[in-house]
């Protein structure tokens, strides 16, 4: 190595002086400036990476820190292995190779979205213990309850009947889970169903209105049951924690995880996730009907005039909980 | 320090030396690393990006520089992570609970924006001077909790002074070396900025819809499939874009304000004063083009405008220096360790809010 110039700033005051510097030891770095002469061992020194076209900069011991303009030099002259100070350099200053990490980094982000997360919490909802799947599930309704919905005007009479086909559905489809069939009035959201952790099932009254027969009820149910075996609420719950526990990680800022930056990534994965669920609840309706050799359009017929009500599909595919009700039938007559 | 405070105060402006295809390289590989590492990259991405961006920040042919270690980062996110998550799940476990949750996370906002901003200001230099910043907690709350409350109370009209009051807050117990920063009394050019910043919100968001929805009025015309989901997402990114717009000008107006209210000095001598003379249509200019060039480009001019924006605001902006540089002596570092020591590298949490 020939003589560097560089300037050594001491950290006791502002002031800049000119050095020279080079290393005439093996193994040591020899500073000279100001009057004075000093030797560092080499495994002394904290060497700061190489960034962009910018000066290599080394903290002396005492504090003191070194600037040296001509870092090519000086850090093709410090290492023989480079590899220490230069990785991140090397990545960056190298156009193949970064090209080739962003492919492979795209081709492991759908990895994670599409098998890792839901993996995780499909083994997360598995350890929930039931007294917690429980809790969740009485709480949310006590939070429909008081946000959404209003009492039943369904007859006991109605309410049994209902209550008779649900136990049918569980007889064919059903775990030994436990279920509980709540009647609501759906106000806002209209004809609907839901199941929530703990096996509650949720009818509206106007999803009961507009359902021509006991089998396209039937459908409905053995639908809201598919989402209670494969417990796709309390998955839900954790993929979308998952999902924005991993972008507060990645953004580096727990507060942007919040914030709208983080809320539109998020939002899709969560929009793409519900979308699986949706198609695998609909297997289950359809195991059911094809079990009780009743006829497909018993799902297909309800679905359709629930579309019709719904007003259409206003909102574009990406963003949708629901898939789009084309796509849903033609993945459910396959 | 005599010699800092004789002599006829002179304007020094700072010089950026960033290049968008420099830095666009760091910022890729920051990105597709971070992915690749589901996340643990990012600890090293800032410590890159904040290397890249301080290190080409000039004044008098001084560097300024960031020295974080990307571990006590990454430690620190872990932390912040950890609670993240387990406020989630308590909000999922016990949803009727939320309220409370809401409390506690609003508590615990003021203590990690000070933590934040003390881990920050520790690890950054300007010619191995460290900058400082040691508040008292308590005022912290009263700035953070009080005058947001103030902010809520009032439906936003007290919006600009509560935010006065946090620069403030924020810049006065600011040091670098031997020097304090103080930020000047009177909080008329925040509430100037704010105006400004809903001008200009009136001036982009208004031509922007107004655009957008004549754009979709022709396409309703051809209603294929493709188009009612075209119609859907332009007005929603263009809408969200704007957002971003007008948050980046409000940032900029009020860091424009509290520059320009800002002095440097030690205890014994006049003040230095601080300065800025950015153009605030310049400004709103170099934000709507970047933002037109980072969405047609579907991203990759983002870096290019980064630096573009950097080089503006930087070069425009002046700090009085009376005498010479060098008598500024590092006479609080001994400090600055103590209270490392006696927190502990543990708490060195890094959360931007």
């Amino acid at each position: 190595m020939t003589e560097l110039r560089g300037f050594v700033y001491d950290g006791q005051t502002a002031a800049r002086r000119a050095v020279t510097v080079k290393l005439s030891v093996p193994g040591y770095l020899t500073v000279q400036g100001f009057g004075s002469l000093a030797r560092y061992p080499l495994d002394e020194l904290d060497v700061s990476p190489r960034l962009g076209s910018q000066p290599a900069v080394v903290e002396l011991p005492g504090g003191g820190r070194l600037e040296v303009a001509d870092a090519d030099a000086f850090y093709a002259a410090l290492d023989s292995s480079p590899v220490r100070h230069q990785w991140q350099h090397a990545i960056e200053s190298r156009r193949g190779l970064l090209v080739l990490i962003t492919l492979l980094a795209l081709a492991f982000g759908w990895l994670v979205y599409d098998r890792g997360i839901p993996a995780v919490a499909r083994q997360a909802a598995m350890a929930v213990p039931a007294e917690m799947d429980q809790q969740i599930g009485v709480d949310g309704l006590a939070l429909l309850d008081q946000q959404v919905f209003g009492p039943s005007t369904l007859s006991a009479d109605a309410r049994r009947q209902i209550e008779g086909a649900m136990l049918e559905v569980i007889a064919v489809v059903g775990d030994d889970q436990a279920y509980q069939l709540e009647f609501r009035a759906g106000n806002k959201v209209g004809p609907n169903a839901f199941a929530l952790p703990a096996g509650i099932v949720i009818v509206t009254d106007e999803l009961v209105a507009l359902t021509e027969d006991t089998s396209e009820l039937q459908a409905i149910l053995a639908h809201e049951i598919g989402h209670v075996l494969n417990r796709h609420a309390l998955r839900t719950l954790l993929q979308g924690s998952v999902v924005t526990g991993l972008l507060a990680v990645m953004s580096g800022d727990a507060a942007a995880a919040g914030g709208l930056a983080a809320a539109i990534p998020a939002t899709l994965a969560r929009a793409g996730y519900s979308r699986q669920f949706e198609y695998e609840a609909d297997a289950v309706a359809k195991r059911y009907l094809l079990a009780t050799d009743t006829p497909l359009t018993a799902f297909t017929a309800i679905l359709a005039r629930l579309e019709a009500q719904g007003g259409g599909d206003a909102v574009p595919g990406l963003l949708r909980t629901h898939p789009v009700t084309r796509d849903r039938l033609e993945q459910f007559l396959q | 320090m005599s010699e800092v405070a004789s002599g006829e105060p002179r304007r020094e402006y700072l010089a950026f030396g960033g290049s968008g295809a420099e830095y666009f390289r760091i910022w890729a590989a920051n990105i597709v690393l971070t992915v690749l590492t589901l996340g643990i990259y990012s600890a090293w991405a800032k410590v890159r990006r904040n290397r890249y961006i301080y290190g080409n920040t000039t004044l008098l042919g001084g560097r300024f520089d960031y020295h974080a270690r990307p571990l006590a980062i990454l430690f620190g996110r872990a932390i912040a992570v950890g609670l993240l998550l387990l406020y989630l799940a308590a909000q999922a476990a016990l949803p009727l609970l939320t309220p409370l949750l809401a409390i506690a996370g609003a508590l615990v906002i003021p203590w990690l924006i000070v933590r934040s901003r003390m881990f920050n200001m520790r690890y950054t230099s300007y010619r191995n001077i460290r900058f400082g910043f040691a508040p008292a907690y308590g005022e912290s709350y009263r700035v953070f909790i009080l005058f947001g409350l103030l902010t809520v109370i009032t439906l936003g009209l007290a919006a600009p002074y509560a935010h006065y009051q946090r620069n403030r807050f924020i810049v006065n117990n600011t040091r670098f070396g031997n020097l304090r920063f103080a930020l000047q009394e009177g909080s008329g050019s925040f509430f100037f900025a704010y105006f400004a910043t809903a001008l200009a919100g009136l001036v982009i968001v208004g031509p922007l819809l107004t655009a957008t929805s004549v754009f979709l009025v022709n396409l309703q015309a051809d209603q294929s499939g493709e188009n009612v989901a075209l119609a859907v997402y332009l007005p929603l990114v263009l809408g969200v874009a704007s957002y971003f717009v007008i948050a980046q000008f409000l940032s900029a107006a009020t860091l424009r304000a509290t520059i320009r209210a800002a002095s440097l000095a030690a205890d014994d001598s006049a003040p230095c004063r601080l300065g800025c003379d950015w153009g605030l249509n310049r400004i709103l200019f170099i934000y709507v083009t970047n933002l037109f060039a980072a969405l047609l480009s579907l991203g990759l001019l983002i870096p290019w405008g980064q630096m573009r924006a950097a080089r503006y605001q930087l070069s425009h902006t002046w700090i009085e220096i009376r005498g010479d540089l060098s008598e500024v002596v590092a006479g609080q570092q001994r400090d600055v360790s103590a209270l490392g020591e006696e927190i502990g590298d543990i708490f060195d949490v890094d959360i931007g809010l």
